[in-house]
C-alpha cells in the first residue's frame, strides 16, 4: 500500500509540474500537420494567426512586452482615443484582430465585440506598423506564422509580403506533428 | 477494522493488557490513494504533450534583384508544381510545350512525380539534389496545400526550391493543355 501511495504521488507531482494549462484562445485554428521537427520556443513569440475566414489576428506573448507595446501605439496614433483601463485590457489580451481604430471598443468589451481581423490594408499598412512596434517592444521577438489548413493561400501570401517588405524573411509556420513516412 | 478487544480471563490478563496498549502505526491510506490517483487521470488527461512544430521558411529578400543576379536554372533541373482549388496540384517540366499533368497530395501522388524527377535528374546530372522545384500557388488553394508541399520537400530532401507567384503565363500553360485534354475527350 504504502508503495503504491508513493508512486501514484509521484506521478501525481509529475504531472502537477509538467501541466501547463491551455491558455484561452482568441479564435479556432486548425492547423495542418507537417513532418517538421523544430519545436516552437515558449517565450518570445510574435504569433499571426489566420484563421478560417482569413481574418489576420495579431499576438504577442508577455504582458510586460504588451504594456510597452501598448504604449507605442498611443504614441504613434494621439487620434485614437484610449480609456486609461484600456491598457490593462490590452496587457490581458493574448490576440486582437481589430483595425487600430476600433482598438479602443474592443478592450472596452473584449468578450463579445466582434472582431473582424487586421486591416491588411496597403496604404495604412497596421499590419507593418506593428510588425514594427512588436520588435521594438521585444528586439528577441521570433515571428510565427499560425493559419487555419482551410485557410486560402492568398491571405497568408498577403500576410508574407507584409513580413517581407519588413524585411523579415526569416518566420516560423506553426504546424502539428506529422510521423515521417520511410523511404 | 472492526475489531474488538475482547479482554481475556484468568491469570493471564496482566499480559493482556500490556498487548492491548501496542498502538498500531499503520494508517488507513485507501482514501488518499484514491484521491492521489484521481488527480492523477484528472492530470494525464488534461495534459497536452506535443507541442505545435515549427516549420522554418526562409524567403529570399524582397528587394528588385536585377535581372542578372536571378538564378538561372537548366531546364533540365526543374519541376513546376502548381497547387489548384480542390487539392489538386499540376506539374510539368520546362516552359515550352510541358507536358502538364495533375495528380494529387497522397503518397503515390506528388511524391512519386518528385522522387522520379530527382532520379531523372541524377542520372542526368549526377546530382539529384541539382533538382530545383519550382513551387506555385494559386489565390484559391489552401494553406494545407501549401504546408503539404513544403512538407513534401522535407520528406523527399529536395534541397532547393522556391516558392513563385502564380502568373497569367503559368495559367496559360495549365490551360492550354488541360484545356486541350479537355477537349480530346
Amino acid at each position: 500500500m504504502t508503495a503504491m501511495c508513493d508512486v501514484a504521488f509521484l506521478l501525481l507531482t509529475f504531472f502537477m509540474l509538467t501541466t501547463k494549462f491551455k491558455p484561452d484562445e482568441a479564435i479556432k485554428v486548425e492547423i495542418p500537420a507537417s513532418v517538421a521537427e523544430t519545436k516552437l520556443p515558449d517565450k518570445d513569440i510574435l504569433m499571426l494567426q489566420v484563421d478560417k475566414e482569413g481574418r489576420v489576428f495579431y499576438g504577442i506573448d508577455n504582458q510586460g512586452v504588451r504594456q510597452t507595446l501598448f504604449n507605442k501605439i498611443k504614441e504613434r496614433h494621439p487620434e485614437i482615443a484610449f480609456q486609461p483601463q484600456n491598457e490593462r485590457a490590452f496587457m490581458l489580451m493574448d490576440a486582437f484582430g481589430v483595425p487600430l481604430e476600433e482598438l479602443p471598443n474592443l478592450l472596452n468589451d473584449p468578450k463579445n465585440y466582434p472582431q473582424k481581423g487586421l486591416s491588411l490594408d496597403t496604404t495604412k499598412n497596421e499590419l507593418g506598423e506593428l510588425l514594427l512596434f512588436g520588435r521594438q517592444s521585444n528586439p528577441a521577438v521570433r515571428i510565427a506564422i499560425k493559419a487555419d489548413g482551410n485557410a486560402d493561400y492568398d491571405k497568408v501570401k498577403e500576410v508574407m509580403n507584409i513580413l517581407q517588405k519588413r524585411n523579415i524573411n526569416k518566420f516560423n509556420l506553426i504546424t502539428s506533428t506529422r510521423q515521417k513516412p520511410k523511404p | 477494522m472492526a475489531e474488538m478487544n475482547v479482554p481475556e480471563s484468568g491469570g493471564k490478563k496482566k499480559h493482556a493488557k500490556k498487548r492491548s496498549k501496542k498502538m498500531s502505526t499503520r494508517v488507513d491510506l485507501t482514501a488518499m490513494v484514491d484521491l492521489g490517483f484521481l488527480l492523477i487521470t484528472f492530470f494525464m488527461l488534461t495534459t497536452t504533450f506535443n507541442k505545435p512544430q515549427a516549420m522554418e521558411v526562409n524567403m529570399p529578400e524582397k528587394d528588385d534583384v536585377k535581372d542578372e543576379d536571378r538564378t538561372k536554372i537548366k531546364e533540365s533541373e526543374a519541376l513546376s508544381i502548381v497547387l489548384v482549388e480542390n487539392d489538386v496540384v499540376y506539374f510539368y517540366v520546362g516552359l515550352e510545350n510541358p507536358m502538364v499533368d495533375s495528380t494529387n497530395f497522397s503518397k503515390e501522388g506528388i511524391r512519386k512525380i518528385i522522387l522520379g524527377r530527382q532520379q531523372e535528374v541524377e542520372k542526368a546530372s549526377g546530382n539529384k539534389d541539382n533538382l530545383t522545384v519550382l513551387i506555385k500557388a494559386k489565390n484559391k488553394a489552401k494553406y494545407k496545400n501549401m504546408v503539404d508541399i513544403l512538407d513534401e520537400m522535407a520528406i523527399t530532401g529536395v534541397k532547393r526550391y522556391a516558392i513563385l507567384d502564380f502568373v497569367k503565363a503559368d495559367s496559360m500553360i495549365i490551360y492550354n493543355t488541360v484545356g486541350k485534354a479537355a477537349g480530346q475527350k
